[in-house]
């Protein structure tokens, strides 16, 4: 019942954003803003330029929102066109992004000090350690865990998010979920064998 | 060996602790302040007779040169006599200045075409949602 108020609701300002309402684009900013911001950041690691890209695609969503039929929802349709002015941004910037070689990191030794230190630490270290554990990841793995797991969208949504094939999304969110939790694991290592 | 391990709820839980980023404080002013100086400047609409005013005194100049000074010689009178017609362009421009004036236009037209194939590659298109 609340879904579907807010679904209404969500109609009757994306109408009045269509008659030129800024008032009501404002609500829609206010409401989008942060995960724009949080995707553009994730893309373009630098949060001048997220800035940037996030306003960019806010005013090509007002420009084009005669586009917008309702088909999806329109957080989806937002974020797609982040996604896409980021992409757009990146290659025009040539930006070089770092990637950790996972490959080099199969041998480690051993789970069970992380483990243990994982339990003890406290909510808001773990938060830190999540945080930076995601930076370790590459664009495409952030994105897809910040989507599925952050924002909570359907793997139909992130396909029409990333343009990916279904099956890739799928297997990118696995992926990119065993390289977190092993980036997470490593950090973690880190932090014991620094500690003993 | 103990494999560390989360669950999706746990993950999901503690990404949804760490939060979101959030934009500057101007963020919201920013946009709109855009979009009000899009829309001022659209409103501004340049009346027809101005736009045709532009065109003919774009154009004027390259029909002065081609049609009154110079000749244009495309050798179609040739193309009975030789097998492979030779085009040519003959505007019988005998001053530097001539010279100079149809540079400039071409110029001007060159640029304009130029800047509006770059605004439309810039623009990325928005998809139906």
């Amino acid at each position: 019942m609340q879904r579907e108020n807010e679904q209404y609701a969500m109609e009757l300002i994306i109408a009045k954003v269509k008659e030129g309402d800024m008032a009501a684009f404002n609500v829609l900013i206010d409401e989008h803003k942060a995960m724009a911001f949080t995707l553009a950041l994730k893309l373009m690691k630098n949060r001048e330029d997220a800035e940037e890209v996030a306003q960019d695609a806010f005013l090509k969503a007002y420009r084009n929102i005669h586009q917008f039929e309702g088909n999806s929802k329109f957080s989806t349709w937002l974020y797609t066109i982040v996604y896409n002015t980021a992409l757009t941004r990146l290659r025009k910037k040539k930006l070089q992004t770092t990637d950790l070689d996972f490959h080099q990191e199969e041998n480690l030794a051993s789970y069970s000090e992380s483990d243990k230190e994982w339990h003890r630490l406290q909510k808001f270290e773990r938060s830190g350690y999540i945080k930076e554990a995601l930076d370790l990841l590459s664009n495409e793995d952030q994105i897809v865990i910040t989507l599925f797991y952050l924002n909570e969208n359907s793997l139909q949504e992130i396909c029409e998010i990333t343009n990916w094939e279904l099956s890739n999304v799928k297997v990118r969110l696995h992926r990119a979920r065993k390289r977190l939790l092993k980036a997470l694991e490593q950090l973690l290592d880190t932090e014991v064998r620094s500690l003993l | 060996m103990k494999e560390f391990n989360l669950s999706d709820k746990e993950l999901k839980a503690l990404l949804q602790n760490e939060g979101m980023d959030e934009p500057s404080l101007s963020f919201n002013r920013n946009i709109l302040e855009q979009i009000k100086k899009e829309e001022v400047r659209s409103t501004i609409s340049i009346p027809l007779w101005s736009k045709i005013v532009f065109i003919i005194l774009v154009l004027s100049p390259l029909a002065y040169l081609a049609f009154t000074t110079g000749d244009i010689d495309l050798g179609l009178q040739q193309l009975n006599e030789i097998r492979t017609p030779k085009l040519s362009l003959n505007l019988g421009l005998s001053s530097t200045y001539q010279y100079i004036s149809l540079l400039a236009v071409a110029v001007i037209w060159m640029a304009f075409i130029f800047n509006r194939f770059l605004e439309q590659q810039n623009e990325t298109k928005v998809k139906k949602g």
